[in-house]
């Protein structure tokens, strides 16, 4: 299934982000430990400024798959390609937003947000200037010098958003960003990063477990399975952009995919439907 | 439980407000930080004058002339320069030990193979009595001021190490991947998220291994008669035990000191540690 949606999708212009054919094993250089399959044989491709999610259930791999773009581990074999070129290394072009924030807790909100620019040399003005552009974006005006702990998991994950903005990267990785957020403020922070990336449009590689949460943001959805680790599916979803200001989870077609997806999901792991 | 109920009845029942509100005031005072410690410290004090009364200066000066002799050594002059000398080695031991324990604690920490090759000898060392090693010290060093130093420097050296070896490898390993995303090479890695986030535990490190080196530096010195150990040895023997207290209250009174300004250092320098911990 994985390979005949690449050849679908083959384009002549070149993929922002492109995966082909990734498999990633963990253990298999210890013989005493059981190989574990966490990513495979995954194919597929990002389009210049498109929003696309992998959704899948937890333990499918889709983090691992997150990582092997953002230059943090390195496939088992295939390739990974970011603008044609093998992605070899960790870069500000492609920014991550973690789902536990990673806020260095000894910096202040703003040289949170400025640590990627300071350690991509960029002059202390410049380091000013997009810090106070950023949080004023993500609504934090007035915490610049508070520090993480003093902050809620919102405005915890504003910062790691604002972070990942402030380098003003291509392509923007995000883990799961808002899983580890209660319900309410899940929404809110759905909404704000639609009206961001309205006004941005960077490429964006989202992933979640949340369905509903990935048809409100993406443009195509990559379904993954569990077991084996493959994508599944590929949904593209139709809704009209911008998505926010109305309730579109009512919506008789968002509830109906929603329930589609659900399906394919439970299908592979076997669970009942409740 | 008992507070907040009392706290609770006064408010509800105005016939038993005056019963109650003196209760709380009672509780209030004794639950006080300072109030606790000025009884813990003065039936300390108190107990230690009535035994020292009791069983004569012979064995055990009360405090009071404990206190007489503290004020006499220093208005004196007589503790002062075994003092001044005993403090300088502790100081030249002690750097030493941090000189060579945080760059080598915290590559350790790091590396593998760094740790492979040094921690059979370290765990070795740090199990060791260095009490045992004095009498060997002494036919390396002499009994000069290398033998104190020497002392001091392996007593605080292992501790601090591996105090300084957990703090690198108990770092959130999401934080080093996050400076890795964000494009944090091998110094500014070091500089910007290895360094401050194993700074608590460096302080730690650092606030143990000065508590080792005061212990470190009496026994070196009991054992050659230099400085404040020859100090103490005397008046043992002359059994001028007010004396001799006074100067043990003054080895407390600097090791406490010291260890005090390392907290209140890391409340400075670190302020956000207790959120880390939580």
């Amino acid at each position: 299934m994985a390979d005949s949606m690449t050849t679908s999708q083959r384009t002549s212009a070149t993929p922002v982000l492109e995966a082909k054919e990734i498999v990633k094993l963990y253990n298999d250089d210890v013989p005493s430990k059981e190989i574990v399959r966490a990513v495979d044989n995954a194919s597929f491709q990002v389009e210049d400024n498109e929003f696309v999610s992998i959704l899948g259930p937890s333990g499918c791999g889709k983090t691992t798959l997150l990582h092997i773009f953002a230059g943090l581990t390195k496939p088992t074999e295939g390739q990974v390609l970011y603008n044609g070129e093998p992605i070899q290394s960790p870069s500000t072009d492609r920014a991550v937003v973690f789902q536990h924030f990673n806020l260095f807790p000894w910096r202040t909100v703003l040289s949170n947000i400025t640590f990627g620019l300071e350690m991509t040399d960029h002059p202390e003005e410049e380091q000013q200037r997009r810090g106070e552009k950023y949080i004023e974006m993500v609504g934090l005006e007035g915490f610049e010098s508070h520090y993480p702990h003093e902050l809620s998991g919102g405005m915890q994950q504003r910062v790691g958003l604002a972070r990942a903005l402030a380098v003003d990267p291509t392509v923007l990785l995000m883990d799961e960003p808002f899983g580890a957020l209660d319900a309410q403020t899940r929404r809110v922070m759905q909404t704000e990063l639609l009206q961001i990336w309205e006004k941005s449009r960077k490429t964006i590689l989202f992933i979640t477990h949340d369905i509903g949460e990935a048809l409100l943001l993406s443009d195509k959805i990559l379904v993954m399975g569990n077991d084996p680790s493959r994508i599944k599916e590929r949904i593209d979803v139709p809704f009209e952009r911008p998505r926010y200001g109305h309730n579109i989870k009512e919506d008789q077609e968002f509830v109906e995919l929603k329930r589609d997806i659900w399906d394919t999901m439970q299908g592979d792991t076997g669970e009942d439907v409740i | 439980m008992g507070y907040h109920a009392g706290r609770y009845w006064g408010g509800c029942y105005m016939s038993q407000q005056s019963v109650t509100n003196r209760d709380i005031i009672r509780r209030d005072f004794l639950s006080h930080r300072r109030v606790q410690q000025l009884i813990v410290w003065g039936s300390l004090l108190l107990l230690w004058e009535i035994a020292g009364r009791s069983v004569g200066d012979f064995f055990l000066a009360p405090f009071s002339a404990t206190v007489v002799a503290f004020i006499d050594l220093y208005t004196s002059g007589v503790i002062l320069e075994p003092l001044f000398s005993s403090l300088q080695q502790l100081v030249v031991g002690f750097l030493l030990a941090l000189g060579v324990s945080l760059p080598l604690g915290m590559a350790i920490g790091r590396s593998e193979i760094i740790k492979k090759s040094f921690e059979p000898y370290i765990s070795f060392m740090f199990v060791t009595s260095v009490s045992s090693m004095l009498p060997l010290l002494i036919i390396i060093f002499g009994t000069r001021l290398q033998f104190r130093t020497a002392v001091v420097f392996l007593f605080c050296v292992f501790h601090m190490l591996l105090t300084f070896q957990a703090g690198v490898e108990d770092i959130d390993r999401e934080l080093i991947q996050t400076g890795h995303a964000y494009e944090a090479g091998g110094t500014a890695m070091f500089r910007h998220v290895i360094f401050p986030a194993s700074l608590p535990m460096i302080i730690t490190g650092v606030r143990l291994g000065i508590g080792r080196a005061f212990k470190g530096m009496v026994l070196a010195e009991l054992w050659i008669l230099a400085g404040v150990g020859e100090l103490l040895n005397a008046y043992q023997l002359y059994q001028q035990i007010d004396y001799l207290l006074a100067v043990i209250l003054t080895l407390m009174i600097l090791a406490i000191f010291s260890v005090k300004s390392l907290y209140w250092l890391e409340e400075t320098v670190a302020p956000w540690r207790g959120a880390i911990e939580e």
